[in-house]
């Protein structure tokens, strides 16, 4: 009988497994960070040039206009720097990430992530590529890092053509 | 033999008939150009989602495929541009598909002839 029952386990078990797509979960963004009180567009709030918790700043520096196509891949890159609120160099920036979206679409970049890496001589700049955007308008742009320890969001917007 | 080693062994069969016949299926989708050629669109996977990122396109004449959009019609919005690869065995690869949100959306043709058309898909 228990022979039985370790056949329709393995049964039960290959059973589920298949049916389903590339088993990949989306790449779209940290669930943790979908909060609804975040503004939908770029606001005026001089705060929003500052991280969440009022911490550390970045700046993007796009190797070319941010802008949308549909006829060409348009694989953009660039730097990030990473800035305490005097301006001088965090200690210790890792964990860091780059998220676009629309959150007034309800929707990101897809099922293309872009990438973030560290450069070997500044620990508070990285690059950054494979930003594509899906659509013109108001693209929301976060930087996820823990800096100096502490997770935090900077957010900008970029406004794509 | 026993009747449950019997019923075992029928029941490993049809479970194993079912998972290949599960692995085998693949989404495949008809229309028609405004000039009439047929063609299909092929997924590996049973279901069009937002993690597809290529599909084939099959059919007399595909050679003419000068274009493919990615266009969501009820959003009035579209996705990045595609990369169409070489003609192979009457299809061609479409690489580079993003499908940023789940509902209904165009796969729309061009070819250098100036037919075109459009596939609609429902994407997960």
């Amino acid at each position: 009988m228990k022979f039985v029952y370790l056949v329709l386990m393995l049964i039960v078990t290959a059973s589920s497994s298949c049916g389903r797509n590339n088993g990949t979960p989306l790449p779209t963004d940290r669930e943790s960070l979908e909060d609804n009180d975040l503004p939908l567009g770029p606001t005026d709030d001089s705060d929003l040039q500052l991280s969440d918790a009022k911490k550390w700043r970045a700046e993007l520096d796009w190797t070319e206009q941010p802008r949308f196509s549909d006829e060409e891949i348009l694989d953009l890159t660039g730097l990030i720097f990473v800035r305490n609120v005097d301006g001088g160099k965090p200690t210790n920036v890792s964990k860091i990430e780059l998220i676009a979206d629309m959150p007034q679409h309800g929707h990101g970049t897809g099922n293309n992530v872009p990438s973030v890496h560290a450069t070997d001589s500044d620990p508070s700049r990285f690059t950054f590529e494979n930003v594509i955007f899906t659509m013109q308008g108001s693209w929301r742009i976060r930087i996820l890092a823990t800096v100096d320890g502490r997770e935090d969001v900077w957010t900008t917007w970029v406004d794509v053509r | 033999m026993s009747q449950s080693v019997k019923t075992i062994w029928l029941m490993i069969v049809l479970s194993t008939f079912g998972l290949f016949a599960t692995r085998a299926a693949a989404a495949e989708f008809s229309m028609s150009t405004r000039s009439g050629r047929t063609f299909t669109l092929e997924i590996a996977a049973d279901q069009v989602t937002q993690v597809t990122k290529d599909f084939l396109i099959c059919g007399d004449g595909v050679e003419a495929l000068k274009k493919v959009k990615l266009w969501m019609p009820e959003h009035n919005h579209g996705s990045s541009a595609v990369q169409i690869g070489p003609v192979s065995e009457g299809c061609r690869l479409v690489t580079r598909v993003n499908f940023t949100m789940p509902g209904l959306w165009e796969v729309r043709v061009e070819l250098s002839d100036g037919d075109s058309g459009a596939f609609t898909l429902d994407v997960e």
